[in-house]
């Protein structure tokens, strides 16, 4: 479903990504980490056709982005790290711009927004968006895009911002569309959802893929530690004794 | 006090250095005090001519009575002025209040976070609505300073007089303010802000109006049978304006007024400032409902041009933006001013330079949302044109009704319409400048929808447009009007030759910034 070759991202001179492989299949929860500033946020940014690579493939659904970015951005669903908006409109004038713009079954899309909102208790939808708080405007976001049941779907750290509930909901969701046939490609700095959810991980440091497999494959490549955490830390070069001297310091 | 000097002092820091980052950022760093220097020597250059005017009219006006009132005329001319600012004043300053003082906002949360107490923190807010509605107040200046030159005032009665002002002045901020408390009550921040601007904007019209309408019908003819009717408003003894106008001439009774009212005001202001909050429940304030219908808009214009009508008729100052290009021109042509061929090439103007800045305005909206545009199933170019046809679309309809108003003031120069549809290609091709000029440049790319063309930008789409309209409107103008003497041949080649070669060459240095990659690294370019 998601495929890259050889990819490339540079920023002038500094190389954000560097030539990254990826294959996740369909029905997948793909998990991919990284510390900040690896280069998480730009491979989304590449995959969901905000950014142009700089070289490289992205083949999404079996088609080559590049040659046919419009049609797939009809058939994925994307929530950002950051869910903005339009401020002046209100919440249900959202949806509905939404919904004409990807041209969706009426009713049936409908129907399933109002059992999403009912899931993730969203009363507010006749108040302007710039009134409303992070996490109310997350939940909205989601729905918006989960009531296309689009057939891959890029979260970018999607539960930052959401209540305990709320969070639940959204990881439970995720779990049924996946059971369902969709393909989820998720960031999160949050270790635990990772590896409850994903059936994969792959993990990216300073633009390099340096590891990916399930939670037993990574401790068989080189991951040190029985948790996601410390396997993560190992791989990306953090040392536990180090930060332990640099806080007793402070 | 010191806790609110800091305030003030920190206040006008931030309005300094946001000047002077948005000038250092184009390489141009120029002082603050050399910018307050030439704002001061442009205001002294602007109101010279006019206070002149206004000191002749005040001592021509001196000498003459209506009859049953002991009022000079120029008395009644002070007191209508004074009855215009007090208008004016609570007018702008009610919602103004509401939306800046009373509402939730950032500022104050953060300010009441802080160790200071919060009477400080509310005059700190009134001190700010009182800097914003400075500029109405700044007109009425040389009408005050002509008064006081006509009636050669003495120099040691000057400080009284100033004072009478601010005694006036700080009247009308307390009755403002406690009309503002209880309206807040049944009124939204959002609703205060849109009204603020609509009050501000009539206020400048009204101004500009004035300022063109006066001074002729002072010095041309009679004034007195027109004065007569706005005699009772002037001097009614109720209010506060006539107050002022009993205190500039010393008079007792109304000093006592204006001072005491001043002082009561002053004391409401006090009580209101002790108990200043910002969580006031709104008499009516509805319940969330649970479940709202989604109706979708499947019309012809498509869902992005319905989306954006709405974000671009919900910011508040727009309705200056499409006022300004359509009554200004037709204020100077019915005051006698300009001539059809001036109102007609300032409404085209003013349409080019405003309808360039709206399209890069309706650009700012995705900038607000990003990267929400580049995921939809939407190309740039569609999303561009949109913006484009929104823009040109509403100023071609407002320069075709000035014109037509104008016209009809003038009663000739019909032949002037067949530029129109010059004008509108002309119109589309400055939207699509000001949407790709405003995408352009991400760094200079701020919070505010107006600002999508200020500083450098702004003044370089002022010269396009100034360009543009020349090359359409003015050559257009020269080529269609019969009172011009020209040879037919160079007529032709006013019109249509010229209209259509600006079109056409204005196209063609376009249609390079149209292919889709430099679209998509526009929209990449955040």
């Amino acid at each position: 479903m998601i495929r890259t070759k050889a990819l490339v991202k540079c920023f002038g001179e500094k190389i954000a990504v560097n030539n990254l492989n990826l294959q996740v299949n369909k029905g997948e929860i793909y998990g991919f980490l990284g510390p900040n500033g690896a280069g998480k946020t730009t491979t989304i940014k590449m995959l969901t056709g905000i950014l142009y690579p700089t070289s490289g493939e992205i083949w999404i659904l079996g088609k080559d982005l590049r040659r046919h970015e419009l049609e797939i951005k009809r058939e994925i669903g994307v929530v950002p790290d950051e869910p903005r908006m339009y401020k002046n409109l209100k919440g249900m004038e959202f949806v509905s711009f939404i919904m004409d713009i990807y041209d969706v079954n009426e009713e049936e899309t409908r129907r399933r927004f109002e059992e999403i909102c009912d899931v993730f208790n969203i009363d507010y939808l006749d108040e302007f968006i710039g009134e409303y708080s992070h996490g109310m405007a997350q939940k909205l976001m989601v729905a918006t895009v989960m009531m296309r049941k689009p057939k891959v779907l890029f979260l970018d750290e999607p539960t930052v911002g959401l209540d305990v509930k709320s969070a639940r909901m959204l990881k439970m969701l995720l779990k049924k569309y996946a059971d369902e046939g969709s393909t989820i490609f998720m960031t999160t700095h949050i270790l635990e959802v990772a590896e409850k959810m994903c059936d994969r991980i792959g993990i990216i440091n300073e633009g390099e893929l340096i590891a990916e497999g399930s939670l037993d494959e990574l401790r068989t490549s080189g991951g040190k530690g029985e948790h996601l955490e410390d396997i993560f830390l190992s791989l990306t070069g953090a040392n536990d004794e180090e930060m332990r001297e640099l806080v007793e310091n402070l | 006090m010191r806790e609110l000097m800091i305030l003030i002092e920190y206040k006008l820091k931030m309005w300094s250095h946001k000047s002077r980052r948005r000038s250092k950022k184009k390489g141009t760093s120029i002082p603050t005090w050399i910018l307050l220097v030439i704002v001061a020597v442009g205001l002294v250059g602007a109101f010279t001519p006019i206070t002149m005017l206004l000191v002749k009219t005040f001592t021509a006006l001196k000498s003459m009575h209506l009859p049953g009132t002991h009022y000079p005329m120029s008395e009644v001319l002070l007191g209508m002025f004074g009855f215009m600012i007090m208008v004016m004043l609570l007018l702008n300053d009610v919602p103004s209040i509401i939306y800046n003082v009373v509402s939730e906002n950032e500022e104050t949360s953060l300010l009441f976070s802080l160790p200071i107490k919060r009477s400080v923190v509310f005059f700190f807010k009134i001190f700010e609505v009182i800097s914003g509605t400075a500029l109405p107040i700044l007109f009425f200046f040389p009408f005050l300073i002509a008064y006081a030159i006509s009636v050669k005032m003495a120099w040691y009665l000057v400080p009284i007089y100033i004072l009478d002002i601010a005694a006036l002045i700080l009247l009308l901020m307390g009755i403002a303010s406690v009309i503002a408390a209880f309206v807040a009550r049944f009124m939204s921040s959002t609703t205060a802000k849109r009204l603020n601007i609509i009050m501000y904007t009539i206020s400048i019209i009204f101004l500009v109006f004035i300022f063109n309408l006066l001074p002729g019908r002072m010095t041309t003819g009679n004034p007195l049978p027109w004065m007569k009717r706005y005699v009772s408003l002037a001097t009614d003894p109720f209010l506060p304006s006539t107050w002022f106008l009993g205190a500039v001439k010393f008079k007792s009774l109304y000093l006592t007024l204006l001072y005491g009212t001043c002082v009561l005001s002053m004391l409401g202001l006090w009580a209101l400032s002790s108990r200043y909050s910002i969580d006031i429940t709104k008499v009516g304030e509805k319940r969330r409902e649970k479940r709202v219908s989604i109706t979708t808009n499947r019309n012809v214009f498509g869902p992005f041009v319905s989306k954006d009508l709405k974000l671009l008729f919900r910011e508040g100052n727009v309705l200056f933006l499409f006022l300004y290009p359509l009554i200004f021109p037709l204020i100077m042509l019915f005051t006698g001013s300009w001539s059809i061929v001036g109102a007609t090439l300032f409404a085209g103007f003013l349409c080019m330079d405003y309808c360039a800045m709206i399209a890069g305005g309706l650009s700012h909206f995705e900038n607000q949302a990003y990267p929400m545009s580049v995921l939809l199933p939407v190309s740039e170019k569609r999303i561009i044109f949109e913006k484009a046809l929104i823009s040109s679309a509403i100023y071609s309809s407002l320069y075709v009704l000035a014109i037509l108003i104008a016209l009809f003031i003038a009663k000739k120069g019909w032949m002037l319409l067949l530029n129109v549809p010059f004008t509108f290609v002309a119109l589309f091709e400055m939207s699509i400048y000001g949407v790709i000029s405003y995408l352009a440049s991400p760094r200079e790319i701020s919070a505010d929808f107006q600002s999508a063309m200020k500083g450098m930008k702004g003044l370089k789409m002022m010269l396009i447009s100034t360009c543009i309209t020349a090359g359409v409107i003015l050559s257009s103008v020269f080529g269609l009007d019969n009172s011009f003497k020209i040879p037919v041949f160079f007529k032709v080649l006013l019109f249509p030759v010229a209209p259509s070669l600006t079109i056409i060459v204005f196209w063609y240095l376009l249609k390079d910034r149209l292919n889709e990659r430099y679209l998509k690294g526009l929209f990449e370019n955040r």
